[in-house]
């Protein structure tokens, strides 16, 4: 890990010691070791969680790296009373907004992720329960307005008031788009429980 | 406590998997479902909607993410201008303090309100904000949107288009190609592009560039120019807006666009 190898040698500290908001300070004040630990640290989880927002892997991909240029672009403004994760996560969300509204501004449409969804995800020997992937198929259908505070409700127990947070409304908008959100997905999976048990 | 509806146990089912469904809540909504078959079933099922997509998506797994291209892609970012205040803040504004010298001290012929005295240099880009004092040669990083000092340059410098709130209410976006001076109720654009939402502004606002001046209150309006700036088209989205040019004054109202020439009166020599 060059980061933390570059954080010791620059402070003679190990960076895995400290806390997010320490190495977030470190590397506001030019320690470029601090940040690579940071992004070391929260990397995978970003990218899962553009990926819930955005439905593909290189958009995912993309959208992971942008955030960390923005982190890194205005740590100035990271108060480090606030925890570290859920300000990134935050920066996420509107990277994943920004890049939905120009793909549905090219498209002209109400872009639906469906198919962007149907790349494998699920590793063979991990696959979770039929309906655990119905479910993540049936997020993949709802609106941006609903997919997106569902996403960062319950890929990083995220409280309510991180998801208002991160997407910029009120806690009570935020409470609406979960309530209206886990609706349409019981919904869904619903209807879909019962076309299978007329099937079988 | 008053028993609960159908609609408000709906509403307690959803608190309670926002983890947000206090003590007496939680009695009051085990009390109805034990009288309501209906909300027995909602919440079994909410409840299965609610740890399938968890597991759903915890049990998502994508391709190791590569630390070495973020790094990198920071990396660049760091070589930007917008972050020598944090890496070099004296060098920087040497440099920045001289080039501010060259742009701004040929003013704005016959133009009062923006004109600098002892110019502070705001760069700013994406999210940040550095305002460069001469005097003490240091930068001091803030944030956009807050209130700028008077008598400041700004720079787009690349990438995101930046927004600049004024005391009086006014809001100008530049995007990355802008360079301006800050007044108190005046922006002075020396090239590049701008959109003035003045909404909420009570006093008159003024945009000064070398192709006229234009000012309104309770107005939105662009300034396009292009590349060399040998022309530039004004449009007005809303309210009505003051042009003037060599002197004679017209006003343009919403739909509005013209094209306009460099005016010798608001000639600007960078
Ligand atoms: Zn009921």
């Amino acid at each position: 890990m060059a980061g933390f190898d570059a954080l010791r040698s620059a402070t003679g500290q190990d960076g895995a010691k400290l806390a997010d908001r320490h190495l977030a300070a470190l590397a506001c004040g030019g320690n470029a070791g601090a940040f690579d630990v940071l992004v070391e640290r929260h990397l995978s989880s970003i990218q899962r969680l553009c990926w819930s927002m955005l439905g593909n892997r290189s958009d995912a991909e993309d959208a992971a790296q942008e955030t960390f240029v923005r982190a890194y672009r205005c740590l100035n403004r990271y108060d480090t009373e606030r925890t570290f994760g859920p300000w990134l996560r935050g920066i996420a969300a509107k990277v994943c907004l920004q890049m939905l509204r120009k793909r549905g501004r090219s498209s002209g449409r109400e872009v639906s992720l469906e198919d962007s969804y149907r790349e494998p995800a699920f590793p063979e020997e991990e696959e979770p329960s039929p309906l655990a992937m119905e479910a993540v198929r049936a997020l993949a259908k709802l609106k941006d307005t609903y997919r997106l505070p569902l996403a960062l409700f319950y890929l990083e127990e995220a409280s309510v008031a991180e998801v208002a947070d991160a997407l910029g409304i009120s806690q009570g908008a935020a409470r609406v788009r979960l309530h209206r959100g886990r609706e349409q997905l019981r919904e869904i999976l619903m209807a879909e429980r019962e076309t299978n048990d007329a099937r079988t | 406590m008053p028993e609960l509806d159908c609609e408000q146990a709906r509403r307690l089912i959803h608190l309670r998997l926002d983890r947000e469904l206090g003590e007496d809540e939680a009695r009051l909504l085990e009390e109805h479902i034990e009288q309501c078959e209906d909300c027995a079933r909602l919440r079994e099922e909410l409840d299965s909607v609610d740890a399938a997509l968890r597991a759903g998506l915890r049990a998502v797994r994508l391709p190791e993410p590569s630390v070495d291209a973020v790094r990198q892609r920071v990396r660049r970012a760091r070589t930007g201008r917008v972050v020598w205040a944090t890496w070099m803040p004296a060098a920087a504004a040497f440099l920045l303090v001289g080039l501010a010298l060259l742009l701004g001290l040929p003013g704005m012929n016959g133009h009062e309100s923006a004109h600098l005295a002892a110019p502070a240099v705001v760069v700013a880009g994406g999210d940040a904000l550095h305002v460069f004092e001469p005097d003490q040669k240091t930068a001091q990083s803030g944030r956009i949107g807050t209130e700028l000092q008077e008598r400041a340059v700004a720079w787009g410098l690349g990438g995101d288009p930046v927004a600049l709130d004024f005391a009086g209410g006014a809001h100008v976006e530049l995007n990355d190609e802008a360079v301006v001076r800050i007044g108190r109720d005046a922006i002075d654009l020396f090239k590049g592009d701008l959109r003035a939402d003045l909404t909420d502004t009570r006093d008159a606002f003024t945009v000064v560039t070398p192709w006229g001046e234009f000012s309104g209150a309770g107005v939105v309006f662009t300034v396009y120019s292009n590349n060399d700036g040998s022309s530039s088209r004004l449009t007005v989205l809303s309210g009505e807006v003051k042009l003037d040019r060599q002197g004679t004054v017209r006003t343009l109202s919403a739909g509005e666009t013209v094209k306009l020439q460099p005016d010798p009166q608001h000639a600007i020599t960078l």
